[in-house]
C-alpha cells in the first residue's frame, strides 16, 4: 500500500511488478467485446434519394421498418423475423470483415451467404423482405472515415435540397424569357419570312402551302411593335447569365469541397461577383417576367448593383463550402480555421481529431487543442457548432442536418475513436471519450430563439452530473457477487490508451482494501488529505477486473476536463437575459390574439364609433353604415343625398341635398332596413303627416 | 416565388389599390340584389391583400351569382354551367402562382354541379369558393333549386316544392379532405368581409357558403332574419367585429374550428342561422401540390412529348423509316 500512495503522489513506480497489464479496456465495457454480435446503431445507411426525409438511418431501423410492414404480428410473422435478424448481423458480420458498399449490395451478398446455409424457406423469407426494400445508401461503421462520409452526405443532401429550388427557379425564368424573346422573334420581320414561316408547319404538308405569299399577306405585324431594344438586350444579357451560371449547374459547376479552409475562403469571396451577377440576373428576369421592370426606377439602381445589394436570405439560397480538415494542428492551420469561421462566410467545416491527448512533457497528460476548438468557436458569436464523438454522430443527425443547411458558417468537431496504435474498437473509444467528458457532445445553434436554447447537451449521458454513474457487477476472488457503484473519469477512459500507462499502477495480486476510493469519488472530494487511494477498474484481455492506482498528474488532467464540461452545463443552463424575458411577458398579455382565439370584442360603450353617436340624435336622419350590403338602391335614388364610403358602404352625404320624402322612400326600399329618416328638416314639406306614419317604422 | 430583393422592388415600384381598381362596370342585378354585398366583399378583399389584378382570376358558372366575374377588374371566366369549379382546378393546374376564387350558385354548383363539386373538395385545391345560395333560380326567373325550403312555390312548383332542401355545409363536411366551411349572411357586410378574407388566407379549397336575399323572386323571405340580429348565431374562433356590430349581433358562442364533429353539430342547425368558420384544417394536402402543379416545359421540351405521343400512331408513308422521318 505504501508503495501505491508513494505512486500516486510522484508517479513514479518502485517494482516492476506494479506496471500494468496491456490492452486494459475500462471495467464498464466488460459486456462490450463483440460488436458485431450487437443491435446497435452501427452501420448507418447514408440514405440515397432525398425524399425530405431524413439523411441517414440505422441499418437496424430499416430492418425494424421493414418487419413491420411485412411480418404479421405474433407467431405467424416470427420465422420471418428471425430470418431477417440473422441477416442483419450477418451484414454486421461482413463489415467488421472490412467489406463496404451500398446496402442492396451487402444486403445480397448476406443473403447468398444465408441461403446457402438456411435452404429453401430462408431464401423464400429473404427474397420477399428484400422485395419490400425501399431504402438504399452506402453502408458505414464506427471506424475512421465516419465522420467524413456522414457530414459530406449530410452536407450533400441539404446542397442538394437549396440547388434543386434555385435551378427550378432558373430553369422557370429561363423558360420564361426564351418565351418573350421567342414571342418578340414571332411578331417580328424575321419572324415572318416565307422561310420562318414554313418553319412552322410540319415537312409532311409543308408543300400544300405557298409560304411566300403568306409571308406577303402577313408582311405588316398587326398591334403594337414587340419589344424595345433596350428591352430585349436586357433580357439577352440576363438569359446568357442564367444559361452560364455555374452555381446550380450540373455540369462544369464550381466545386464546393474543400481541403483547406483559407482556400474555401478565398474561393468564396473570388466567386462573390459573379454570385451578385447571378442575383442581379434573376431579380431582372423576374421584374421582366412580370412585366414589372420600370427603366426609369430600375436602371440606375441595377447599374450600382454589386455583392453588397444581395440580401442576406438570397445569400443563403446559394451554395455553402464543405472543408474537411483533417486535422488543425498546427497553429496556422487553427488560425486559417477561427478567421474563415469569424469571416461569416457559408463555410461547414469539419475538423477530425484522432488523438484526444496532446503532445506535452513527457510525464504529464494534457488534452489536444483539437477538443477546444468547438468550444472557442461558440466565442466567435454566429457560428453553428456541433461536437460529438463519432460513435454518437447518427444521434446528433437533427443538429448536423440543421448546421449543414443554417445560412452562416458551421464548425463540426468529431473525435474519431481511432487514436495511434491499435486500441480497443472505434466504437468503444470514441463512447468512452463521451462517456468520460472528455468530449462532450453538444450542439450551439446562434440562431435559436432565446439564450438557453442555444446550447444544447442532449444525449450526453447523464447530463446533469459531472461524471455519468454506472453500478459495476463482478466476482471477487471467493466467486461472490460484489457491486459497486463508481463514476466514469477521464482516468477511466485513459486507461485503454498504452502512451499513459505510466500512470497507473496494479495492485498485486488481486485484492484491495478499504483504503482505496474510486477516482470519480476522490475528485469530487477535492482534497487528498483524507487518506484514500483513488482507483479506477479496468478489465484485461481475459476479462478479469483489475483495480490500478491513478497517480496524482492524470487525476489533475481528469479535473480539468470534468472543469471544462462544468462549463459547458452553465452555459446551458444559463437563463435568457431580461431583453429576451421582454418579449414573453408581452406574449402572456396578448395570448388571446396569439392562440387565436376570440378576439371578437365584447361591447364596450367607452370604444363606441362615431356611427353610434349619431344614433343618440333622433331627429338627424342616419344610416347605420356598417350593416350596408352595397345594393345600390339609395344612391341611385339620390346620388346627392346618397354616398359610398372607401369601403363600398352608404352614408349619408347630405341631408339637405333631398326632401324628406326622399329619405322616407329610400328607407322603405332598404332592403336591410338601415335608414333612419330621422325627423323633417322643413315642417312645410307636402304631405307630411302621411310621410311621418311612414317612417315611424324606420325610428 | 422570388427574391427577397425582386419582392422589395416589386413593393416600391406599386402605386396602392383602392376599391374602385377592381371594380368594373355596372352590376345588372335586381335592385336590393345580395349579390352586391359579396362583390363588395370580394372587392374589399381585393383592396386589403392588395392582389394584384393580373394574377388574380374569378371563374363561374352559369346563374346570377356567375355575372360576378364582369364586374371585377381582374382575370374572368364565365363558364358552362355547374362547371366552375373543374374550370377553376384547371387554372390553378397550369398557374399555380395566381389567386383563384370561383363564384357559384345554389343550382351552379349543388345541382348540375354537385359531383364537381364532391371532387373539388377531395382535390383541396388552392381556391376559394364562394356559393352565392338564395335558394331559388333568379336568372330563369324562378324555379325551385336544390336549397328552397319545403313548400317553396315556383314556376315549377305551383303548388310548393315537395322535398326538403339539401344542406351543403353538411354535405361538405362529410366529404373526406375538406379543408375549410364557413357560412356568411350578406346582410352583415363586416363579417362576410371577415370570412371571405379568412377562407383567402387559407391554404386549400375554402368552401363559403353565402346565404343571400333575393328580392326579386324570394321578397322578404330572410326578413325575420335580417329584422331580428338575435337570430343569427354568431361563432366565435378569431373573426374580428366592431363593437357596434357586437352590440347589435349578441347571439355568439365559441366554437373551436379544428372540431369536426362540432362542426356538423353546428352546420345542421338552420334556425338561428350561424355564421362564422365551422371548420378549419390547414394540414390537408393539396392536389397541386402532389402533383407538383406549375412546371414549366420549354417549347423542346413540349414538342419532344408531342411527337413521341404522335409516333405511336403514325402509319409511315412507305419507304420512310421511323427513326429519319421530320
Amino acid at each position: 500500500m505504501k508503495e501505491l500512495r508513494f505512486f500516486h503522489l510522484t508517479g513514479t513506480r518502485s517494482r516492476s511488478e506494479l506496471a500494468p497489464p496491456e490492452h486494459l479496456r475500462p471495467a464498464l465495457f466488460a459486456r462490450y467485446h463483440d460488436l458485431a454480435a450487437l443491435r446497435y446503431d452501427f452501420p448507418i445507411v447514408l440514405v440515397d434519394a432525398d425524399g425530405g426525409g431524413a439523411f441517414a438511418r440505422t441499418l437496424s431501423d430499416v430492418i425494424d421498418e421493414l418487419l413491420r410492414e411485412v411480418a404479421p404480428q405474433g407467431m405467424t410473422g416470427e420465422r420471418l423475423r428471425r430470418s431477417v435478424l440473422r441477416l442483419e448481423r450477418e451484414i454486421r458480420r461482413l463489415m467488421a470483415k472490412g467489406e463496404a458498399g451500398p446496402l442492396s449490395s451487402l444486403w445480397a451478398r448476406a443473403e447468398a451467404d444465408l441461403a446457402a446455409r438456411g435452404g429453401a424457406p430462408m431464401a423464400a423469407d429473404l427474397a420477399q423482405v428484400r422485395a419490400a426494400l425501399r431504402v438504399e445508401g452506402e453502408l458505414v461503421d464506427c471506424d475512421v472515415s465516419l465522420a467524413s462520409r456522414l457530414v459530406s452526405h449530410a452536407w450533400r443532401t441539404a446542397e442538394a435540397r437549396r440547388a434543386t429550388e434555385m435551378r427550378g427557379r432558373i430553369d422557370a425564368l429561363v423558360a420564361r424569357l426564351a418565351d418573350l424573346l421567342r414571342a418578340d422573334h414571332l411578331r417580328s420581320h424575321g419572324g415572318r419570312t416565307a422561310g420562318a414561316l414554313a418553319e412552322g408547319i410540319g415537312a409532311a404538308h409543308r408543300d400544300l402551302f405557298d409560304f411566300d405569299m403568306m409571308a406577303l399577306l402577313l408582311a405588316k405585324p398587326s398591334g403594337a411593335s414587340g419589344l424595345s431594344d433596350m428591352r430585349r438586350a436586357r433580357i439577352e444579357r440576363a438569359l446568357a447569365m442564367l444559361r452560364a451560371q455555374r452555381f446550380f449547374a450540373d455540369e462544369a459547376g464550381y466545386d464546393f469541397t474543400f481541403e483547406r479552409a483559407d482556400l474555401a475562403l478565398a474561393a468564396y469571396r473570388a466567386r462573390l461577383p459573379e454570385l451578385a451577377a447571378l442575383v442581379k440576373a434573376i431579380t431582372v428576369a423576374e421584374l421582366e417576367a412580370a412585366g414589372e421592370y420600370l427603366e426609369g426606377l430600375h436602371d440606375d439602381y441595377f447599374k450600382g448593383f454589386n455583392e453588397g445589394s444581395v440580401t442576406p436570405d438570397d445569400l443563403a439560397r446559394f451554395p455553402s463550402y464543405l472543408v474537411r480538415l483533417d486535422h488543425a494542428r498546427d497553429a496556422a492551420g487553427r488560425t486559417q480555421l477561427l478567421e474563415a469561421l469569424s469571416s461569416g462566410a457559408p463555410l461547414k467545416i469539419l475538423v477530425e481529431t484522432d488523438d484526444l491527448l496532446g503532445r506535452s512533457s513527457p510525464g504529464d497528460v494534457s488534452l489536444s487543442l483539437d477538443t477546444h476548438l468547438a468550444t472557442t468557436a461558440i466565442g466567435l458569436g454566429d457560428v453553428f457548432v456541433v461536437q460529438s464523438v463519432s460513435s454518437h454522430l447518427y444521434r446528433m443527425r437533427e443538429p448536423l442536418a440543421a448546421a449543414m443547411s443554417c445560412p452562416g458558417p458551421a464548425l463540426v468537431s468529431v473525435f474519431s475513436g481511432a487514436p495511434p496504435g491499435d486500441l480497443a474498437p472505434p466504437y468503444l473509444v470514441a463512447a468512452a471519450a463521451m462517456e468520460s467528458r472528455a468530449f462532450p457532445a453538444f450542439a450551439y445553434d446562434p440562431a435559436a430563439e432565446d439564450g438557453a436554447a442555444r446550447l444544447s447537451l442532449d444525449g450526453n449521458p447523464q447530463p446533469t452530473r459531472t461524471w455519468p454513474e454506472h453500478e459495476i457487477v463482478y466476482a471477487d476472488a471467493e466467486l461472490q457477487h460484489r457491486s459497486e457503484r463508481t463514476a466514469f473519469t477521464f482516468a477511466d477512459f485513459a486507461l485503454m490508451d498504452p502512451r499513459v500507462a505510466s500512470h497507473y499502477a496494479r495492485f498485486p495480486g488481486s485484492e484491495w482494501n478499504g483504503e482505496t476510493t474510486s477516482a470519480g469519488a476522490w475528485l469530487t472530494k477535492r482534497a487528498d488529505g483524507h487518506g484514500q487511494l483513488p482507483i479506477v477498474y479496468a478489465i484485461d484481455g481475459t476479462q478479469r477486473l483489475v483495480a490500478l492506482a491513478v497517480d496524482e498528474k492524470l487525476l489533475r488532467a481528469a479535473r480539468r476536463s470534468s472543469e471544462a464540461w462544468l462549463r459547458l452545463q452553465e452555459l446551458a443552463r444559463r437563463a435568457p437575459t431580461e431583453d429576451a424575458a421582454a418579449p414573453d411577458a408581452g406574449g402572456v398579455a396578448s395570448s388571446p390574439a396569439a392562440a387565436g382565439s376570440v378576439t371578437l370584442a365584447a361591447p364596450d360603450p367607452a370604444a363606441a364609433p362615431p356611427e353610434a353617436a349619431v344614433a343618440a340624435a333622433p331627429d338627424e336622419p342616419y344610416i347605420e353604415t356598417p350593416r350596408c350590403t352595397s345594393c345600390d338602391e339609395c344612391v341611385l335614388l339620390s346620388s346627392a343625398m346618397f354616398s359610398y364610403n372607401e369601403n363600398k358602404q352608404a352614408y349619408i352625404k347630405d341631408a339637405s341635398a333631398g326632401s324628406y320624402r326622399t329619405l322616407v322612400e329610400a328607407a322603405e326600399g332598404c332592403q336591410v332596413a338601415i335608414i333612419h329618416p330621422g325627423r323633417p328638416r322643413d315642417p312645410k314639406e307636402d304631405g307630411l303627416e302621411e310621410l311621418l306614419k311612414r317612417a315611424e317604422p324606420f325610428a | 416565388m422570388t427574391l427577397d430583393l425582386t419582392q422589395c422592388l416589386l413593393q416600391t415600384a406599386q402605386e396602392p389599390r383602392d376599391l374602385a381598381d377592381y371594380q368594373s362596370g355596372v352590376p345588372r342585378w335586381c335592385s336590393g340584389c345580395g349579390d352586391n354585398a359579396i362583390l363588395t366583399a370580394v372587392q374589399r378583399l381585393c383592396r386589403d391583400e392588395q392582389l394584384a389584378p393580373e394574377k388574380t382570376v374569378f371563374v363561374s358558372g352559369i346563374g346570377c351569382s356567375s355575372r360576378l366575374p364582369h364586374y371585377m377588374h381582374t382575370y374572368g371566366f364565365h363558364g358552362l354551367h355547374g362547371r366552375a369549379l373543374p374550370l377553376a382546378e384547371g387554372v390553378k393546374m397550369s398557374r399555380p402562382d395566381l389567386h383563384v376564387f370561383v363564384s357559384t350558385g345554389d343550382g351552379d354548383c349543388l345541382s348540375i354541379g354537385a359531383a364537381h363539386w364532391i371532387h373539388a373538395l377531395r382535390y383541396n385545391m388552392d381556391l376559394t369558393v364562394l356559393l352565392h345560395d338564395n335558394r331559388i333560380y333568379g336568372l330563369t326567373k324562378k324555379q325551385v333549386s336544390p336549397t328552397s325550403p319545403l313548400g317553396t312555390k315556383s314556376n315549377t312548383t305551383p303548388k310548393g316544392s315537395y322535398l326538403q332542401p339539401l344542406n351543403p355545409l353538411t354535405v361538405t363536411l362529410g366529404v373526406q379532405n375538406v379543408s375549410f366551411v364557413a357560412q356568411a349572411v350578406d346582410w352583415i357586410p363586416d363579417l362576410l368581409s371577415e370570412i371571405i378574407a379568412a377562407a383567402y388566407r387559407h391554404k386549400g379549397l375554402s368552401f363559403v357558403r353565402i346565404v343571400q336575399r333575393c328580392p326579386e323572386f324570394q321578397p322578404g323571405a330572410f326578413d325575420p332574419w335580417v329584422l331580428d340580429p338575435k337570430r343569427t348565431l354568431i361563432l366565435r374562433n378569431g373573426l374580428a367585429m366592431s363593437p357596434a356590430l357586437a352590440k347589435i349581433y349578441t347571439n355568439q358562442r365559441d366554437h373551436d374550428a379544428s372540431d369536426i364533429h362540432k362542426a356538423r353539430e353546428i352546420a345542421s342547425a338552420e334556425d338561428p342561422i350561424p355564421v362564422g368558420i365551422l371548420y378549419q384544417d390547414g394540414s390537408v394536402p393539396c392536389y397541386e401540390d402532389l402533383r407538383h402543379a406549375g412546371v414549366r416545359r420549354t417549347p423542346e421540351q413540349v414538342r419532344h412529348g408531342l411527337e413521341a405521343e404522335f409516333d405511336k400512331f403514325t402509319i409511315w408513308p412507305d419507304g420512310v423509316p421511323a427513326g429519319d422521318a421530320p
